[in-house]
């Protein structure tokens, strides 16, 4: 049974989006999957033991939550908690030196793929990251004998360097590429002339995913908790996105001329404008981050209450504000089914599956 | 020298100088105003001009020779009033201390300059001033008035009666309105003073000088912003120590802050602050200006009682009744029930069915007669320490004839010297009982409540000794005891290198173990701490403590807390090594879920707080331009570093630093909470000596780490022994 490992040359790069979209594919194709993340970096509790809150969510989207084979512990046979670092660092690590790491790691996989038709076996972090206990991609591939998917997001243009470094670890290994949240801009350069380019370089491009305003979006509800602040109006509505953000600060003229210009924008602004709170409510933004713990007055909490746009009040200055949210919107999970059903969507229309499937043998 | 007679050039010059520009010699100008003014007010001094056309201040003067610049001045003009553009007061003041001239006022001429050009062109001002020794009123200002010495610059269109009050203000507008208003009012004035901007005297000058006038009783001020925060609070003090000081302070509001700050480009800072350094100079804040002229009128004529039993008698219910529900909430004074030989004076005067109980109803068909024997017989009564007549414009009533009686019982029949007011309700029947009263110097309000408010701050101010010099500890003292003595621990710089260090590092903030590392140092009671980077670390640690345990997330960068507050709680008291080393992992392991892009380092271990403890948070935070503001208040509520009220309901005691043993004993006892600290509600009290040690040690970090912006000391635990931190953060500068 052939198995599939779905890296990335860095974190946050779509791994899960691509494992639920690429599962949820084959097993349309008629294939019975299997799916593990050997290891995990979201330490989470559960009843039957620890696992990665990842490969937990992951499962789920794949329908595999009520298979008796995908406990956690299973799944995702080395957790990385605290003490597991601090131990590495230490050298106390049991199984770090000898290799028991990756035996376990095999062992789980012999386990979860027994009667597949094709194993997802998903990363975590970038294609090295684990090194120092000897559990990265290049080990996990090779030990398991797994061809390798790796998924590029762009930052400004694709990492052909790591690519191709790749290659050359992994040779026949490395099924492909995918180069994911391409924006509209660069798409004609990187299907023009670097995809062609990494595959004269024996890197197959399998897909080339676009940018999607979705998928990297986030709900105001999730966004209050991140930044660790506290909605104070329009409760019910804490379930629409922002896809990016607009700092409040400048006179209210100019803060029109950009905010008219900027989609699904939260509006970052301090808790005693209530000029620019007043003109952001009434353009519809999806919700108001106010600033220094000031709490806005009476005529904007109703205009909030009344416009449906939540109010998240947080303690911190609007530039360390803005500065996380740069941060949070281009890093964080993927949770909700919308972005699963988005992010299916993406996968189907863009991957080669064919291509893919031929590489495997399925 | 007393600081009025520094002053003194300004305040009673023996000869004044008008200075006009040459080109602007009609009757109009300013110059020509304030020379006529001058002239008007009976000035009795040499009176000069320079520039203005002779003849056009009234024709009053016609011998008076304008000279054509101030280089002719003939020796011994002190004062001289400036009517020019602000670009050529500095240099016109060098010229003016060639001549001898020892003092300034530059009226206003035209819109304040703003921004740069302002800023730096007051700078040169100030430096102009202070370099010719020139004590320099103004710019902008709208006039100076001292009624003893017929001295009136400015204020054309004013002639306020001679009195104690003296009054300075940052805002001119104020003044006029001040000044007209007072008229109606009766009050009278020794000094009036428009400060304007403020480029040498301030706010700190007018105390002084007028807490040494003789001819002042009473102080008013409206303040926008404090320049030198220290040399305010002192000359306050001072100030406070011999006489009634009343300071209304714009701006306290953020709105307000803001307009302030478009006003004059200062910043007016926090009003915390200023409401601390007020109640710690004695001073009484007012917070509106009906407020400062209705208790101005109580302060400028009435006594201090000697107590705080409040006589009220009306000839209606009503009136009585909204007067006893204001004593009532101000919480100042109390209604007491007359002496038994009172009661029988009143019986024998008062009909039957009038009640004799305070308030002491006459009943609506009382005349005169029945409110002397009242007052009379109230006046005697030795639980009576003030008098309060109402009157109601009933069938009956006699405005003028009961003026007259309360007149002569307050001045004939008023053995102790008790304080009277009165409130005459109704419109133009009772005009003619006002102004008698008015004009024998009783304050007569519209209505009760008003008067009790008034009553009840004389009442306040008579209560509370004014704040003796010796009582607030003077700042600085590098070595020995240090300015606060009674922290409990003594200080160890180590508390500094810690600060130091951490500055060198280049952080902004100092919090988990390090923090309270400095905490310890400085001599606060620290509970014993600990940070376990790993869950058998933890254990370790904690066996080391002793059980149990409390267990808190550690972060590297300083972060919001990971755990919400009602989750912690069960990370309070673990009871052994296997439930601390679960509680750490599922501490890192939620980090490591939720806050990715804020590492941890591991945990705190912490010696359980008592469960019985209370969570408090104390800290500082330093306020422009007063220096580090000390608070203290219930744990959890807005707890941000600057100590800002955010939260509704939150409630916070604060203190300038540095605090006396006094002023920490008011912080702890002015919260709402108070009885709960001391065991009410059958809980267990919480030690207050310890707490107040804690206070002053916060008090004493401020005044000696000047790197540290701020300090957030919560959770503080405080139990029935000691007190302890629990939790520290320190923003430096």
């Amino acid at each position: 049974m052939p198995g599939l490992y779905i890296g990335s040359t860095s974190g946050y790069s779509g791994k899960n989006t691509v494992t639920v979209g690429l599962g949820l594919a084959l097993r349309d194709a008629g294939l019975s999957i299997g799916y593990m993340k050997p290891v995990g970096a979201v330490p989470m509790e559960t009843k039957s033991g620890l696992g990665d809150e990842d490969a937990l969510f992951v499962r789920d989207a794949l329908g595999l939550a009520g298979d008796a084979a995908h406990t956690p512990v299973a799944m995702t046979p080395v957790v990385v908690t605290h003490d597991f670092k601090a131990a590495a660092f230490e050298g106390t690590l049991p199984g770090m030196a000898d290799g028991g790491l990756l035996d376990s790691i095999a062992r789980a996989y012999t386990g979860l793929a027994w009667g597949r038709d094709v194993m997802l076996v998903a990363g975590s972090g970038g294609m090295y990251s684990g090194k120092y206990s000897g559990v990265d991609a290049i080990s996990v591939v090779r030990r398991l004998g797994l061809k390798a998917l790796v998924i590029d997001r762009l930052e400004k243009e694709p990492s052909y360097d790591l690519l191709l470094m790749l290659q050359e670890q992994l040779g026949g290994q490395l099924a492909g590429v995918v180069l994911n949240d391409v924006p509209p801009a660069s798409l004609e350069e990187v299907t023009g002339h670097l995809a062609p380019f990494l595959e004269a370089r024996g890197v197959p491009v399998l897909g080339v995913l676009p940018r999607d305003p979705l998928m990297g979006s986030i709900t105001v509800g999730d966004l209050a908790h991140r930044l660790g602040g506290k909605i104070i109006s329009a409760h019910h509505k804490t379930d629409r996105v922002v896809s990016q953000f607009l700092i409040g600060t400048m006179q209210v003229e100019n803060f029109m001329m950009h905010f008219r210009r900027k989609k699904n924008a939260a509006v970052i602004v301090g808790g005693d404008r209530a000029d620019v709170q007043l003109v952001a409510l009434e353009g519809d933004c999806p919700c108001l981050v106010l600033t220094g713990n000031l709490y806005p007055n009476d005529v904007i909490l109703t205009r909030s209450e009344v416009l449906e746009t939540s109010i998240i009040l947080v303690r911190e200055d609007t530039f360390t504000v803005a500065k996380k949210m740069e941060n949070l919107l281009t890093r964080h999970k993927m949770r909700d089914a919308v972005k699963v059903r988005q992010g299916a969507e993406l996968v189907a229309r863009h991957l080669r599956l064919d291509a893919l499937r031929a590489t495997l043998g399925v | 020298m007393p600081d009025y007679l520094r002053l003194a050039p300004l305040f009673a010059p023996s000869s004044v100088a008008v200075v006009g520009e040459r080109d602007r010699i009609s009757p109009a100008s300013p110059a020509c105003m304030a020379l006529a003014g001058l002239l008007a007010a009976g000035y009795r001094g040499g009176v000069h001009a320079v520039n203005p056309a002779a003849g056009v201040g009234g024709g009053r003067m016609p011998e008076l020779v304008p000279f054509a610049g101030a280089e002719e001045l003939p020796d011994g003009v002190e004062l001289a009033v400036l009517c020019l553009p602000r670009e050529r007061l500095a240099a016109e003041l060098e010229l003016l201390d060639r001549r001898g001239v020892r003092a300034a006022v530059a009226l206003a001429s035209g819109p304040p300059d703003q921004g740069r050009r302002g800023f730096f062109s007051e700078r040169e001002l100030t430096r102009a001033a202070v370099d010719a020794g020139i004590l320099l009123l103004g710019p902008d200002s709208l006039g100076l008035i001292n009624t003893s010495s017929d001295i009136h610059i400015g204020f054309p269109a004013a002639r306020p009666a001679k009195g104690g009050v003296s009054f300075f203000s940052q805002s001119g507008a104020m003044c006029a309105c001040v000044l007209e208003q007072a008229a109606g009012l009766g009050l009278g004035f020794a000094k009036f003073v428009s400060l304007g901007g403020k480029a040498l005297l301030g706010e700190a000058d007018m105390l002084r000088a007028l807490g040494d006038d003789p001819e002042t009783t009473v102080i008013l001020g409206y303040c926008e912003s404090v320049e030198n925060g220290e040399d305010f609070r002192t000359a306050a003090r001072q100030a406070a120590a011999k006489k009634p000081v009343l300071l209304l302070k714009a701006g306290v509001t953020r709105a307000g802050a803001r307009a302030v700050s478009a006003h004059m480009g200062l910043a007016a800072g926090s009003a915390a602050a200023f409401h601390a350094a007020f109640r710690q100079s004695g001073v009484i804040e007012v917070r509106e200006t009906a407020e400062l002229l209705s208790l101005a009128r109580m302060f400028a004529t009435q006594p201090m009682p000697s107590g705080p039993g409040l006589a009220v008698v009306t000839n209606a219910g009503g009136p009585g009744i909204l007067a006893a529900d204001a004593c009532a909430e101000i919480g100042l004074l109390t209604l007491p029930r007359p002496g038994s030989a009172t009661l029988e004076r009143l019986s024998r005067a008062l009909p039957g069915i009038a009640s004799l109980y305070n308030p002491v109803d006459v009943l609506g068909d009382a005349g005169a007669d029945r409110y002397e024997a009242a007052l009379s017989a109230l006046a005697a009564d030795p639980q009576v320490a003030s008098l309060l007549v109402l009157l109601a414009p009933t069938a009956a009533a006699r405005p003028l004839e009961t003026a007259r009686a309360v007149i002569r019982v307050a001045r004939e029949d008023n053995p102790g010297g008790k304080p009277f007011a009165a409130c005459l309700l109704g419109g133009e029947s009772m005009r003619a009982g006002r102004r008698a009263l008015l004009e024998a110097g009783i304050p007569c309000y519209d209505f009760p409540e008003e008067a009790v408010a008034a009553l009840s701050a004389l009442c306040g101010h008579g209560e509370v000794p004014p704040p003796g010099l010796c009582e607030v500890p003077a700042s600085g003292g590098e070595n020995g005891a240090g300015p606060v003595d009674g922290c409990g621990a003594p200080w160890d710089d180590e508390a500094l290198s810690i600060v130091e260090s951490a500055r060198g590092l280049g952080l902004g903030e100092l919090c988990g173990v390090e923090a309270l590392e400095a905490a310890h140092a400085a001599g606060l009671p620290v509970l014993s701490t600990g940070l376990a980077r790993t869950s058998w670390e933890a254990a370790r640690l904690a066996d080391d403590m002793g059980y149990p345990v409390s267990l808190r997330l550690a972060l590297r960068d300083a972060g919001p807390e990971a755990v919400p507050a009602d989750d912690a709680a069960r990370f309070a008291r673990l009871a052994d090594a296997a439930d601390v080393r679960r509680a750490f992992a599922e501490l890192t392991n939620r980090a490591a879920r939720e806050l990715p892009d804020a590492p941890a380092l591991g945990c705190l271990v912490q010696a359980a707080a008592p469960e019985t403890a209370f969570e408090l948070s104390v800290g500082f935070v330093r306020e422009a331009p007063f220096g580090p503001l000390v608070f203290f208040r219930m744990a959890g509520m807005g707890d941000v570093a600057s100590g800002d009220a955010t939260d509704a309901g939150d409630e916070a005691a604060r203190r300038l630093a540095p605090l006396s043993p006094a002023d920490a004993r008011a912080m702890l006892r002015e919260m709402r909470f108070y009885p709960l600290l001391r065991g009410a509600c059958g809980g267990e009290a919480a030690s207050l000596p310890a707490l107040e040690r804690l206070l002053l040690g916060v008090s004493r970090l401020a005044v000696r780490a000047p790197q540290l912006a701020g300090a957030l000391f919560s959770p503080v635990f405080a139990g029935p022994r000691q007190a302890r931190v629990a939790g520290a953060r320190l923003a430096l500068r």
